[in-house]
């Protein structure tokens, strides 16, 4: 680490500063905390200004959320999808095997092995 | 058999996604796509108006109530701080804000940088407090998903999509892969390794992923630089870390396990590699000369 002289240390850590503003995004820092903020010391009251932004802030959340909902929906209705597309396998399978059959075989009980369509008794 | 591949971008890296089904193959690549940006809107301290920079304005002010989704984050970070034995810390943002990394990459590559800094050892794990359903911070704790976000959306998308009934899928966020599930025509997930070292990028190996092994993770001090540093950050003393290794890929049993191997590679250089081993990771570790900041 190079040693800093106190000039640039200043800059260091005005830079610093402005970073961590930055970061943390204090224009929302006051409006957010009260909004979402769970604990006791939030405060009571807000400027008007203020109060639009975290309903704005709050809007965001909220679509946030209905796009969550709206992804496992989807999910919801393409593993029904999977599923029925798995049974509808099953069944082809049973049918052809049904049709394969030699005459006279033994119809039960028995147990057929989807990945061979072979059936064992 | 159907085989879907979407690419996309999202928490600052390229997304690539294969899926494997008997149907929607399609529909679940494209929703696997979608919930990595659904959780980089949740996690990422690049976006002031996401629920992480939210947290993170809340450091002091006692418990917030979180989204699932955020909660198992700040779980995946204490339990990636406890496995690693602190060599994983999520609270390093004040260390990378000091050292100019207060914005997403390409901004912080492009823009004039302190050309020396103080070092900000991490707040510290035992200053963040997950309890069912709220997370609360110390004064001075903000934390940084880091390369533990991209392990970790990797496990929850590919475990949705193969809960859904995908036969195999993959999910890469930046190179960083985890995987469900084998394809159809392979044994395994084949994931081709890459020396930063070299101009060309030449590969030094392909590994496989199969059965418990389902992620790999890559990290590196030679990529992510500005100025005279670079992002992986001892925790310890807020500085970029300079050990043997520059840079390291873990195979492990899920992508944030994968992630954290990698980062302890980095911080404990070649020692590392019995440490990982015992842990049932394997390590691809490359030496290179530390970087002396």
């Amino acid at each position: 680490m190079r040693a800093k002289t106190p000039a640039a240390r200043r800059r260091t850590d005005r830079w610093v500063a402005a970073g961590l503003a930055v970061a943390s995004c204090l224009g929302l820092t006051a409006l957010i905390a009260v909004r979402a903020g769970e604990s006791d010391d939030v405060p009571p009251a807000t400027p008007d200004g203020d109060r639009a932004q975290l309903d704005a802030y709050a809007e965001q959340l909220t679509r946030e959320a209905a796009r969550l909902q709206a992804y496992r929906q989807e999910l919801r209705e393409a593993a029904a999808e999977i599923a029925r597309g798995e049974d509808a396998d099953v069944r082809i399978i049973e049918r052809i095997a049904e049709e394969t059959r030699p005459p006279g075989a033994a119809t039960g009980p028995s147990t057929l092995d989807r990945d061979t369509t072979t059936w064992s008794s | 058999m159907r085989r879907a591949e979407v690419r996309g971008r999202a928490m600052g890296s390229d997304v690539h996604v294969i899926v494997w089904s008997n149907s929607s193959a399609d529909r679940l690549a494209d929703l696997a796509l979608r919930r990595v940006a659904l959780l980089e809107q949740c996690w990422s301290r690049f976006r002031c108006d996401s629920e992480l920079s939210l947290l993170n304005t809340r450091a002091g002010h006692g418990p917030v109530r979180v989204s699932e989704d955020l909660e198992r984050l700040v779980s995946a970070m204490a339990g990636a701080h406890a496995w690693s034995e602190g060599d994983v810390d999520a609270t390093v943002l004040g260390a990378m804000v000091a050292m100019g990394y207060g914005a997403d990459f390409s901004t912080v590559a492009s823009s004039a940088v302190p050309s020396s800094w103080d070092p900000v050892p991490s707040a510290g794990m035992s200053g963040v407090v997950v309890t069912a359903g709220s997370v609360s911070l110390a004064t001075g704790a903000a934390l940084d998903p880091g390369a533990i976000g991209k392990g970790l959306a990797g496990d929850i998308v590919t475990s949705e999509i193969d809960d859904a009934g995908a036969a195999a899928v993959l999910v890469s966020i930046g190179g960083d892969v985890v995987t469900r599930g084998t394809p159809p025509d392979a044994e395994a997930w084949r994931v081709s390794l890459r020396d930063d070292r070299t101009p060309a990028r030449e590969e030094i190996g392909v590994i496989s992923l199969a059965g418990t092994q389902r992620a790999v993770a890559t990290s590196s001090t030679l990529r992510r630089r500005w100025a005279d540093r670079h992002h992986v950050v001892d925790p310890r003393t807020g500085s970029p870390v300079a050990a043997d290794v520059v840079q390291a890929s873990v195979v492990a049993d899920c992508g944030w396990r994968a992630e954290a191997g990698a980062t302890v590679a980095l911080v404990r250089g070649s020692a590392s590699a019995g440490w990982l081993e015992e842990r049932g990771c394997t390590a691809y570790l490359l030496p290179g000369v530390p970087v002396h900041v």
